[in-house]
């Protein structure tokens, strides 16, 4: 999978898990614009998680759940594709 | 031995005596004896007695889910001093609105928390006049234990309440209140001293103060204490203390169901599992089931009674819906318009009911004093419900506009009040949107002044306002544009086309 698809998919369960739709957003969410200022707190972050282990078959320990890892959707994405690398 | 009936000190005598040697309080590597908490509690009471610490003299805590919390809340109990617990992730502003009206003299916390706290209490124009601030770590723990001075009547705990007009509702409840709770729970769901009672739940929150730390005073309980939810952390608890009851949020169940290593840990000791503090959606249910093999039960509670209600019923999955039955002691029932006539079952009304441990008013008075809501001897909660014909209580609803979300009772109000604030927004409501877990995700929905400019620069501009003054959990997650806002003829702002 390339970081463009594991990207598209980061996005929908954006979308789905926070409810941080492109359409409240006025436009597709910035890579580098920080969750947690967008009103995402610990269980949203949580919730991203669950979600992405599911969609990637990947397991998330709980050390790796860190703000470089999941504050932002290109950490998300970046973090994703070293775990599908690893697998 | 001390006796003192009807106290928190008296609790803890009568569990020390009768179990002293037995494991009381469980973090990470520390692990304490109920002999330990009683020596623990003695110096500290020391310590706040040191710092000019009475009878009836407020203490906050702002505290994480640690042995600290519970040796400082029961030594303030010993002093017949009243415990002020407040959420250490609040802003110093939410914790000084917090604290105003509370007569508090000094608050503990830990080392990370004091700086800023320090400031505040030095600094903000309405922070208490001669307030202190110290590290938990730094309270001096010599000295002698002062005897206890707590009396059955004396106010013990300072809770709070959202209120509606974005002024949290200060809620006193005495040592006799809060003995009857943790007798209620322990006669109704028969805790036992080998029981061991997963502490994840914040108890600074009525929820994780009652179903944890009352739970455990009263029935001799280990309580492990886990500051945080996380999910590994939480089931190597489970696995390597043998926890039996684990009280949570539906988003832990949640989150714990969806989580498939679960399985791959040995949770067989846990007996009892339930949530509180906002509905269960049944999707939640059968996950948790699903991967525990134990039912995910309900509990109904709230901050000016505790615990009122559980689900313990034989038949867990035909009444996964219900709160199930009130603890022992409590009367509940359905009211109509008219309190005094009590509606039958299956008709759904007002949640009301007459309980020991519930407080008997609202410190400043009621907020409504039209519709009061502690009248008669009886509470009026603002949830909407109804019973069926075998008593089981089905929460339907809220007669109330608060948002529930992460586990917390989020005031609209007091978010509009941060919104407003801001020279481009001309209007400004606050909703609970619905969240995928059957939860709510806080909206607000804005509408513009003429000289608002780009709406993606000023929602941004608005959730780190939010994100400056609140905590966390309350900050809107969606923020919406609209050129009006939907109103009925007569005006008034039709919430339900906001959602």
């Amino acid at each position: 999978m390339d970081t463009a698809a594991i990207d598209a998919q980061v996005r929908t369960l954006v979308a789905e898990r926070l409810r941080l739709a492109d359409a409240a957003l006025d436009g597709p969410l910035d890579p580098d614009a920080s969750l947690p200022e967008l009103g995402i707190d610990s269980t949203g972050v949580m919730s991203l998680v669950v979600g992405v282990e599911e969609r990637f078959d990947i397991e998330v320990p709980d050390g790796d759940i860190t703000t470089a890892n999941f504050g932002t959707l290109r950490g998300i994405t970046g973090y994703v594709e070293r775990m599908l690398v690893r697998r | 031995m001390t006796d003192t009936p009807g106290t928190l000190p008296g609790l803890l005598a009568a569990t020390v005596e009768r179990q002293g040697a037995r494991p009381a309080l469980i973090s990470g590597d520390r692990r304490l004896a109920w002999d330990d908490v009683a020596a623990d509690v003695g110096r500290r009471a020391a310590g706040l007695a040191a710092r000019d610490v009475g009878p009836g003299d407020g203490v906050a805590l702002v505290l994480p889910n640690d042995v600290e919390f519970v040796t400082t809340f029961l030594a303030a109990g010993h002093l017949g001093a009243v415990a002020v617990p407040l959420n250490p992730l609040f802003t110093v502003a939410e914790l000084g609105r917090h604290l105003a009206g509370t007569g508090a003299r000094g608050i503990v916390t830990t080392g990370a928390l004091r700086p800023a706290l320090a400031a505040w209490a030095a600094e903000a124009p309405d922070a208490p006049a001669g307030l202190w601030v110290a590290d938990v770590a730094d309270l001096p723990s010599g000295g002698v234990t002062p005897p206890p001075a707590a009396t059955a009547d004396g106010p013990a705990l300072h809770a709070f309440s959202s209120g509606s007009t974005g002024t949290p509702k200060g809620i006193l409840r005495t040592q006799a209140q809060l003995v009857a709770e943790a007798d209620q729970f322990y006669d109704t769901v028969k805790l036992a001293e080998d029981d061991v009672i997963l502490s994840v739940v914040a108890l600074f929150h009525a929820h994780g103060l009652g179903n944890c730390l009352l739970a455990a005073l009263r029935s001799g309980a280990a309580m492990v204490l886990v500051d945080q939810f996380r999910r590994d952390a939480v089931l190597g608890a489970i696995e390597h203390e043998r926890v039996s009851v684990f009280p949570s949020v539906p988003f832990i169940g949640h989150t714990l169901g969806e989580t498939r290593r679960a399985e791959r840990a040995d949770t067989r000791s846990l007996r009892l599992c339930f949530t509180a503090g906002a509905p269960l959606a049944r999707a939640t249910y059968d996950l948790f089931g699903a991967r525990f093999g134990v039912p995910l039960r309900q509990l109904y509670g709230c901050s000016e009674a505790g615990s009122v209600t559980i689900n313990l019923d034989g038949d867990a999955d035909a009444l996964a819906g219900s709160v199930g039955r009130p603890m022992k002691g409590i009367d509940l029932v359905v009211a109509g318009e008219d309190a005094a006539a009590p509606l039958a079952a299956g008709e759904t009304g007002e949640i009301a009911f007459a309980s020991p441990a519930a407080a008997t008013g609202y410190v400043g008075g009621e907020p409504d004093a039209g519709r009061p809501s502690f009248a008669g001897g009886w509470y009026r909660t603002g949830d909407l419900g109804h019973l069926d014909a075998a008593g089981n209580l089905y929460v339907t609803g809220r007669s109330t506009l608060f948002i529930s979300t992460s586990g917390y009772k989020v005031d609209p109000v007091e978010v509009e009040d941060v919104i407003s604030g801001h020279p481009a927004v001309a209007e400004v409501v606050v909703v609970g949107a619905r969240g995928p877990l059957g939860d709510e995700v806080v909206k607000a929905v804005v509408v513009c002044g003429p000289d608002a400019g780009d709406p993606g620069g000023l929602r941004r501009e608005l959730v780190a306002r939010c994100g400056g003054r609140l905590a966390a959990h309350k900050v809107p997650r969606i923020v919406e544009f609209r050129d009006e806002l939907p109103r009925s003829p007569l005006g008034k702002i039709l919430r339900k086309y906001l959602v």
